[in-house]
């Protein structure tokens, strides 16, 4: 059971944004999605939840998703978007309800506040549940909306299909406590047997979390594979356009890098 | 019997979890249900013919002691088919204004603000005025529905034209929307212009009956006409309530619970079209109802549309009953027209809801 993708291209007007992506990312793994701005991750992703135009093919487990129905779909798969703007003022337990809207239609399914309250535990905000979504700061409201994915696919796999996760930068506006729990999240997803394909800037993290890593380049894959293959010196140097240097954690074999430049004194070094 | 209350009272508040309103608007529906009957009984008796009058009408009709047949004529043929009127179009222009508003993502949409009325209106002149060069049997055909299944085109089309304008990449801008609603109003007032200007002298007097924005011309026919039309979108519109919630996180997010959103916007505009012509074909244009129930109830009970819709559609109701009245008994025995009464309560609160969301026109 897999996430693929064949030949896969974005347009925008005249410039291709996507060149002939070739991907596949299992079920119980998490994939991550690495590059420079503007090197399409985001559009990747969009193109992979259908989000944006795409020439090519994407199939979930092995079903074309242009053959599903939105219903369908919300059934196999969630999608955290990068940011989110609510235009009505509803309470933070509305919002995590609305990840309810696609077991509404399933017969037996359970539509009591236990999955949302459970879901507002599990991302550290129990006892928002009364607080007004718009009132929240930043990353509360990105925990919130996380919430409100699980619940849409509370359980990673149903009736033995695997169900995915879409993470859209689900960090970036979150301090380090609570990336590590959202990536512990996604972790436990996969772990339970769900996919999880997740864009992120943090490389560190991504080495930390990742069973395979997606670097993005000029809209295309500049490598692939395990975090020691992709996240090294010459490729990141090239897909980042400056002199990385990757260093290995001290406590592990996992790769780890600080930044510096040819041009400046080396502010900290490891060894 | 207390303690089992007390008992079944506390299971209700353990069951009731914080940021949960939907409690809340089911007691404003059960308030808003009982208000609308009272309203509409007080209503039949506001005028030259009292509540005393009325009931001794109401009493007879059902074989209870005798009435002076003035009052049964002013019971039957004048105020109930206006009452009728009244709340039924009240009822549709508070549900299209909340339709619309989750459809757009935003609390400043309003059939009358953006050009919805003033499209169907053109449709209805249309009708009234070109609707004899039509080919006879289609005249046979559509009867006289012609004038309200114009008036519902012409709201359909200036929808659709609406959302086109002001939507791009699956958000509307406010701003646009509220320019581009007032260039199509202005549009559709010119051609409208146009068409009155070729108006001969039976048509003109149909047609500053219809301009009046008023009940006052309510007939048992207008009610039979726009009635079927406006029922229809009323009960289509609580089926749409799922779905403009999911919207509120955003097209794509909405696409990703599962919504099919492309048609349920298809929906949501035939149903704002249909019972936004009807009431326009009826009525003339009434303001500012679309916008100010909603808003009210939003404070009340947040903006969950299940709670919403059905709620907007009897306190819309509810105010137009109201507004017919204080037009019936201001300047009495003289009359407002009602779309006076609306805006001169609708006017100051637009702007007030404008003052507190600032940000949300602000490009």
């Amino acid at each position: 059971m897999a996430l693929t993708a064949e030949n896969l291209s974005v347009r925008l007007g005249r410039t291709r944004i996507l060149r002939d992506i070739e991907l596949s990312a299992k079920a119980g793994e998490i994939t991550v999605v690495v590059g420079p701005n503007g090197s399409g991750k985001t559009t990747l992703l969009r193109a992979l939840t259908g989000d944006v135009p795409y020439e090519g093919r994407v199939a979930l487990n092995g079903v074309n998703t242009r053959g599903l129905s939105a219903a369908d779909l919300a059934q196999l798969r969630a999608v955290l978007p990068q940011a989110s703007a609510l235009s009505f003022p509803f309470t933070v337990l509305e919002v995590v309800r609305l990840g309810l809207t696609t077991g509404q239609a399933v017969a037996g399914f359970d539509t009591s506040d236990r999955l949302p309250l459970a879901a507002l535990r599990r991302v550290g905000l129990g006892g928002f549940e009364g607080r007004m979504f718009e009132n929240l700061s930043g990353g509360e409201q990105q925990r919130v909306q996380l919430a409100r994915v699980l619940v849409q696919i509370w359980d990673p796999v149903l009736k033995g299909t695997p169900r995915w996760l879409f993470l859209d930068e689900p960090v970036s506006a979150l301090d380090i406590g609570h990336q590590l729990l959202v990536m512990e999240i996604a972790k436990d997803f996969a772990r339970a047997g769900g996919g999880v394909l997740a864009v992120l800037h943090d490389l560190n993290l991504t080495s930390m979390i990742a069973d395979q890593v997606i670097l993005m380049h000029h809209g295309q894959v500049l490598g692939r594979g395990a975090a020691e293959d992709v996240l090294r010196n010459d490729t990141l140097s090239t897909a980042y356009g400056c002199d990385l240097k990757i260093n290995t954690a001290p406590s592990s074999t996992k790769p780890w890098l600080l930044p510096q430049s040819a041009a400046l004194p080396v502010l900290a070094v490891a060894e | 019997m207390g303690a089992m209350l007390q008992a079944q009272m506390q299971g209700r508040h353990k069951r009731d979890v914080a940021g949960d309103r939907r409690h809340r608007a089911r007691v404003v529906t059960i308030c808003l249900s009982l208000g609308l009957m009272s309203v509409f009984l007080l209503s039949l008796g506001w005028g030259a013919a009292g509540q005393t009058h009325v009931i001794e009408a109401l009493l007879a009709s059902i074989g209870i002691g005798q009435a002076e047949l003035r009052d049964t004529v002013i019971l039957f043929d004048i105020r109930m088919p206006r009452t009728l009127l009244a709340a039924a179009v009240g009822a549709a222009l508070a549900v299209s204004g909340a339709i619309l508003q989750g459809l757009f993502r935003n609390p400043l949409a309003d059939p009358g603000l953006i050009g919805v009325s003033a499209g169907a209106g053109f449709g209805a002149v249309a009708a009234i005025v070109l609707g004899g060069l039509l080919p006879l049997w289609l005249q046979g055909l559509v009867g006289f529905y012609l004038v309200p299944l114009a008036a519902f085109a012409g709201g359909w089309v200036s929808t659709i034209l609406l959302y086109l304008v002001a939507t791009r990449n699956g958000r509307t801008s406010v701003a646009t929307m509220l320019l581009a609603g007032i260039a199509l109003g202005a549009l559709s007032g010119a051609v409208t212009g146009v068409i009155v200007f070729s108006a001969d002298d039976d048509q003109l007097r149909d047609l500053t009956f219809w301009g009046m924005g008023s009940v006052a011309g309510a007939t048992w026919p207008k009610v039979w006409t726009a009635g079927p039309l406006i029922i229809l979108s009323l009960v289509a519109a609580p089926f749409l309530a799922r779905s403009l919630n999911a919207l509120a996180l955003g097209e794509a997010s909405a696409r990703h619970l599962g919504i099919p959103v492309q048609r349920m916007k298809n929906v949501a505009i035939l149903t704002v079209a249909c019972s936004v012509g009807a009431s326009v074909a009826v009525t003339g244009g009434i303001g500012f109802v679309g916008i100010v129930v909603p808003h009210l109830l939003r404070l009340v009970q947040g903006p969950d549309h299940r709670g919403l819709l059905i709620n907007a559609g009897l306190l819309g109701a509810v105010m137009l009953l109201l507004a017919d009245g204080v037009s019936r008994i201001v300047i009495a025995p003289a009359e407002l027209p009602i779309g006076i009464v609306t805006a001169l309560i609708g006017g100051p609160f637009f702007l007030w809801i404008l003052l507190k969301n600032r940000k949300l026109v602000d490009v």
